[in-house]
């Protein structure tokens, strides 16, 4: 289509997903972006529109320039490590960038190309994916509860008996569950911190390594502040490490999940990455009342929980050497199995709806679930994930089972086979395919 | 990419003022916080050996910084013994997300080195707005 001399197409990034773009606009490489006044009573003209398109495929092209390096750097600082299972990266395409950008234009953070392009953290993400630790036997499971302490105090027997059940998984009051899950946290901290600990040695190392090169750090400063610990001093001062910068680190976790990081691990952490890295955590998992003063009940946070599904990673937003944003996830090979699908109710409930239609009958069971219904169905999810996350470190686990008042669609088995079948669908439509403009009629 | 669920809020007429103009009664509070911190770091923290962690925290009530409350707390180094960390801490609105830093870590007297130096106040009043910023 034409309009006053502007050409429009549709960029086809891959099989059933494009984006509107102003083609003149992109090929005499105009990179503009004006945004004020563009949205009016929610809606989006469709110039507008257009010029959103054109921006995300020129950021996008930007980020697939420096998507190798980038990638390069995350293989070199996790590639070599035993205890990964696999990394990923992938830049992002400009379908995810415009409707992120068009987040930021409402809420006044985008006004520009430029702060168009700063917006998107996650340019280039990588997800680095860490194997499960073997099965526990009951023995090894046994000797671990007796020589467990607690602000260095062993368990007490009561304590010890809660422990055991709240590990097998038998039937518990919710008072009790409420009093074992700490007890059960401190005891999965030597397990998370025996499947992590090379990862985050390695990106310790790294983001010291940074340090030293941005900050002036010296030697002498990291150990007259313990900031690593001697085997790492050592590994600093004889490897050639990759530097790293981070600049933000959640670790996400569902209201009764574990960490894919220990508490003690993001401390030191925090001691490596220094004053200028923001940590998002939930006040309520210190192990102390962090803000004394500031009532508020636990159940106020359960409603407010975190990720109600369960959503469980480590998160952090890092900046690549040669200055590209990007964004790590470090999680277990079952945790990303069931976070490729779990987010697809969430997603539907939010209203947004890209998906094709194999999934319609899951998409009517979703929106026939009352609000209640919904938060019991992510109490189910999250159970979902804290099995898995059992599995990945080698612990007794018990398959959650959809509760009967749900629709059978809504199984955690029913939708790991809609998104494989999805999958293989996409699988073979791109087949052949190039990402390609159409005209507009 | 932030994944948490925000309900209940809109920070739509949330306003903003410029930096440095915090208002007077935080300012105070925060004075507090600073002081009451200092005793419990000169009292709480041994030379070597186990110690419970501690915070000392005021509410928010200023509309202009996106804040439920702010605190001060001192968290035991894990991995080294007698070291402890100095950190601040803005709790969401919504009060399920904590946005911290670290302000200093070493041991105690180290500690009270650091807060007794000229402009602590100011680089916490800096920092408290950046963790407040986090969240936006």
């Amino acid at each position: 289509m034409v309009s006053a001399g502007v050409i429009f197409k549709r960029f086809i990034q891959k099989p059933e997903v494009g984006l509107l773009v102003n083609y003149s606009k992109l090929q005499a490489g105009e990179r503009v972006l004006f945004c004020e006044g563009k949205i009016k009573d929610k809606i989006i003209p469709k110039d507008f529109a257009a010029d959103l398109g054109t921006a995300s495929i020129q950021i996008s092209r930007d980020l697939e320039k420096h998507f190798p390096k980038a990638q390069a750097q995350i293989k070199t600082v996790f590639g070599n490590l035993k205890s990964v299972d696999k990394i990923q990266n992938r830049a992002k395409g400009p379908v995810s960038i415009a409707p992120k950008i068009l987040r930021g234009v409402k809420s006044g953070e985008v006004n520009s190309f430029e702060s168009a392009k700063a917006f998107i953290l996650d340019g280039i993400g990588s997800r680095v994916i860490t194997k499960s630790l073997d099965k526990l036997d009951k023995k090894q499971i046994k000797n671990m509860i007796e020589s467990l302490k607690i602000n260095n105090e062993p368990l007490s027997s009561k304590q010890k008996i809660l422990l055991e059940k709240y590990i097998y998984q038998r039937k518990m009051t919710p008072s009790e569950e409420l009093e074992a899950f700490p007890l059960f946290e401190k005891f999965a901290q030597l397990l998370i911190e025996k499947r992590s600990k090379q990862v985050v040695d390695n990106l310790s190392l790294s983001i010291i390594k940074n340090r030293m090169i941005k900050e002036g750090l010296t030697l002498e400063q990291i150990k007259k502040q313990g900031l690593l610990p001697d085997d790492l001093i050592q590994r600093l001062k004889n490897e050639k490490i990759e530097p790293l910068e981070v600049t933000l680190i959640n670790n996400y976790r569902g209201m009764n999940g574990l960490p894919e990081f220990s508490s003690r691990q993001i401390q030191a952490l925090r001691k490596v990455t220094g004053g200028k890295v923001i940590i998002h955590s939930r006040a309520d998992l210190a192990d102390y009342e962090k803000f004394p003063r500031t009532a508020y009940s636990k159940e106020e946070l359960k409603e407010f929980a975190v990720k109600p599904s369960g959503y469980r990673t480590a998160q952090m937003n890092i900046i690549h050497k040669d200055g590209t944003l990007g964004e790590i996830q470090f999680r277990g090979s079952y945790t990303n199995m069931i976070g490729e699908y779990e987010h697809i109710a969430y997603d539907l409930r939010q209203g947004k709806n890209t998906l094709g239609p194999i999934f319609d009958n899951f998409k009517s069971a979703i929106s026939k679930l009352t609000p209640e219904e919904y938060n019991e169905y992510n109490k189910y999810l999250e159970k979902c994930y804290n099995y898995y996350n059992r599995l990945e470190l080698g612990l007794p686990a018990i398959k959650p089972k959809l509760p009967r008042k749900f629709d059978k669609i809504l199984s955690e088995e029913s939708m790991k086979k809609l998104h494989d079948t999805n999958e293989a669908r996409l699988h073979k439509l791109k087949e052949g395919f190039k990402p390609h403009f159409e005209e507009v009629a | 990419m932030i994944k948490y669920d925000i309900i209940r809020l809109d920070n739509k007429n949330i306003k903003f003022i410029p930096r440095g103009m915090t208002n007077m009664k935080f300012s105070q509070e925060l004075d507090k916080v600073i002081s009451k911190i200092k005793e419990r770091i000169e009292k709480e923290i041994p030379d070597t050996g186990y110690f419970r962690n501690f915070a000392e925290d005021l509410a928010n009530k200023d509309d202009n910084l996106f804040a439920k409350s702010v605190s001060l707390a001192v968290e035991r180094d894990e991995n080294v013994d007698g070291n402890a960390l100095l950190l601040v801490s803005v709790l969401h609105p919504a009060i399920n997300i904590d946005a911290s830093s670290m302000l200093a870590c070493g041991k105690r007297g180290q500690l009270l080195e650091y807060m007794n130096k000229e402009g602590f106040k100011d680089e916490v009043v800096k920092r408290i707005h950046e963790l407040a910023d986090s969240f936006l």
